[in-house]
């Protein structure tokens, strides 16, 4: 996959749309992406990567919390 | 006829108060909602007397549990009430989700015939009570309490003393055991101090009972942001007398004392309904939900079943449906232990068994009420996306939760099953509920599979040979315990002429499985031999192997 086509395609997606309808739009691609990779786990991990930036000390997932 | 209106139920004053202890009692049993109701019922049918207290003289008021599950009618059934249940019930099979004006999903609970009971039915908390009332008075051995309330409790090693207040005055009685089936607000977890966590939803809903003539069809209906009631979630379900149960989500904000009257809830029902239709409010409550449970069951002599025990929303129809469980899993083992016949170490199987299962019931019903109810914007977006996708999309469909309906839980490996020892292509795995499947009688009538198990200790054996019969009919002759023997096949006396038990359990000839008093698979064979049913009958009632007699 060409990163730049990729790119292109994702922008493209949001053309023209607001705020509100480019999120709705970006929650039902992460849907079609799920099931299309079809592996719990992974989707775990990459779940648990989105959200990283988000995850300081201070600021624990649950799943962090549980797991100390 | 509606709970309110019910005749109250008679105090009498107990003999205690004019002197006459009766000594220890081998079982009280504290609540009398469907759970305590349904455990009295229970442990007369095992020939243990039990005293039951409850602090109210009425049956359930108001709009709570309405939907029970297979598994609680067969149990109902065991106990000589499902019947009558289901004969007073509206059966019903097909849910429908709808995403604003569009149908999304429709499921079909049990889409192949042969069980007496059906998926579910809808039948009013106060019936279900009704009738296991009067199906307790039938029963020797049980004494109603009304209008007695706990209010001290305390325990030692061998037994349990319950303060009780009456309209008459106060008076002490001694238990052995003590069954906690006081509910939700539970007084006995309060006194002894024990914690009830979990997680509390913010938000609110509006439950509405409307009596009115419909014709809208016998079907679940849910609705995720409908034209009528935007933003938030809806429910029509009907129940006999021509009452519908309304369920609509008001959201957090909303103050529960103002959406509770008339002039706010008639509005909200005709843009439901539609102005034409003619109806009456019959009950209107707002209810907030939680997820909560004890973190054991039990406390050396006091068990808690029912909602004491755990507590969740009601989307799936688990609350009430899972104490009934707690009952048939509890009954059986405690009556063993004050037979003598097992050690008390039996009962830590219920505590093991339940956990698993209520975790399984908290797990879906937190799930769907936050499918329901998102969290934040972000689950809310996601949520949408689902609802957008699911009309077009298998995946997006399976993931829209209006509730997963209450199925039986397959147990845990308690110590109590016997793991299976050769290969199995399907069936009924040990720690699963016995599956129904019609039967015909030598006579030619029509009869159940399940009629013939529950209650004691039993095995089915799929034709076996003469031989094999012989062997095992010798082997338990002089077990404690012991077990009935159930004889299925081809031909007579109880023929599968449908050839559904075959089927539902993978069972070739000369093969059998022992099912518990609570209708759960405890073992299965191929090739049934006696010394192995024996070794998972008492590992089945946590007894020793070998040894005859158990001090309780
Ligand atoms: C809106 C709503 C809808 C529901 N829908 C469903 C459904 O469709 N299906 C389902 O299975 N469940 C449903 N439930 C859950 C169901 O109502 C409960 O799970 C069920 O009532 C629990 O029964 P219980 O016998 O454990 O407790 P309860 O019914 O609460 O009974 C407890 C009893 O103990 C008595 N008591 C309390 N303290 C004392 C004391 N100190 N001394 C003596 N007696 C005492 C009380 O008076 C009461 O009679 C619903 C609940 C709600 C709120």
């Amino acid at each position: 996959m060409n990163p730049d086509d990729a790119y292109a395609t994702l922008a493209a997606m949001h053309r023209g749309l607001d705020e509100q309808q480019s999120a709705l739009v970006t929650a039902r691609l992460v849907l079609l992406l799920a099931d299309a990779l079809g592996d719990a786990d992974r989707l775990a991990a990459l779940a648990a990567e989105a959200r990283a930036i988000f995850d300081t000390p201070g600021n624990a997932t649950d799943g962090e919390r549980r797991g100390a | 006829m509606r709970g309110d209106e019910r005749d109250r139920l008679a105090y009498r004053r107990p003999p205690e108060l004019d002197g006459k202890p009766a000594g220890r009692r081998p079982v009280v049993v504290v609540g009398g909602g469907p759970v305590g109701l349904t455990a009295a019922a229970d442990l007369a049918l095992h020939g243990v007397p039990v005293v039951l207290l409850d602090d109210d003289d009425t049956v359930s008021t108001g709009s709570r549990a309405i939907c029970w599950a297979k598994r609680s009618l067969e149990i109902f059934d065991r106990l000589g009430a499902g019947e009558r249940m289901l004969t007073k019930g509206v059966t019903w099979k097909i849910g429908k989700v709808f995403h604003r004006d569009d149908l999304v999903y429709r499921f079909d609970l049990l889409p192949e015939p042969g069980d007496k009971f059906p998926a579910f039915i809808n039948l009013q908390q106060f019936y279900v009570e009704q009738y296991m009332i009067d199906r307790d008075a039938e029963l020797p051995g049980v004494e109603l309490r009304w209008r007695n309330k706990v209010a001290a409790i305390r325990q030692d090693r061998d037994g349990v003393t319950l303060e009780i207040e009456t309209p008459d005055g106060r008076y002490a009685l001694e238990a052995e055991w003590v069954i906690a089936a006081d509910g939700a607000r539970s007084t006995i977890r309060r006194l002894m101090g024990l914690a009830f966590e979990g997680q509390v939803f913010e938000d609110r809903f509006l439950i509405a009972d409307v009596h009115m003539t419909a014709d809208f069809p016998v079907e679940r209906w849910f609705w995720f942001d409908p034209p009528f009631h935007r933003n938030q979630s809806a429910l029509l379900h009907k129940q006999p007398d021509d009452i519908w149960r309304i369920d609509l989500q008001l959201g957090w904000d909303a103050d529960p004392e103002e959406a509770k009257r008339p002039e706010h809830v008639i509005p909200r029902i005709k843009a439901m309904l539609g102005e034409h239709i003619d109806f009456e409010l019959d009950w209107v409550s707002v209810y907030t939900f939680q997820c909560r449970r004890l973190a054991r069951f039990r406390h050396d002599r006091i068990v808690f079943v029912g909602d004491s025990a755990h507590q969740v929303s009601p989307f799936g129809a688990r609350g009430g449906n899972s104490g009934i469980q707690d009952v048939d899993n509890l009954v059986w083992k405690l009556a063993l232990v004050l037979a003598g016949k097992a050690p008390p170490a039996l009962l830590d199987s219920y505590d093991a068994e339940r956990s698993l299962a209520n975790d399984e019931n908290i797990r879906h019903s937190t799930r769907s009420t936050e499918f329901i109810t998102p969290k934040g914007p972000g689950s809310r977006l996601l949520r949408d996306a689902v609802l957008s996708l699911a009309a077009t999309h298998d995946f997006a469909r399976a993931m829209v939760n209006s509730g997963r309906l209450s199925v039986p839980c397959v147990l845990p490996d308690s110590g109590l099953q016997t793991p299976d020892d050769a290969q199995w292509d399907g069936g009924i795995p040990p720690g699963a509920a016995m599956r129904d499947a019609p039967l015909r009688r030598t006579d030619g009538g029509d009869d159940w599979l399940l009629g013939h198990f529950g209650g004691d200790f039993a095995i089915l054996l799929y034709e076996p040979s003469e031989e094999s019969l012989r062997a095992l009919r010798l082997a338990l002759q002089s077990h404690p315990i012991g077990a009935r023997l159930v004889v299925i096949g081809t031909t007579a006396p109880l023929t599968d002429h449908q050839g559904l038990v075959r089927a539902r359990y993978a069972l070739p000839p000369g093969a059998g499985c022992l099912a518990r008093p609570d209708q759960h698979v405890a073992a299965r064979w191929q090739r049934v031999d006696a010394a192995a049913i024996l070794a998972a009958l008492d590992r089945a009632a946590c007894r020793p192997a070998g040894r005859v007699e158990v001090a309780a």
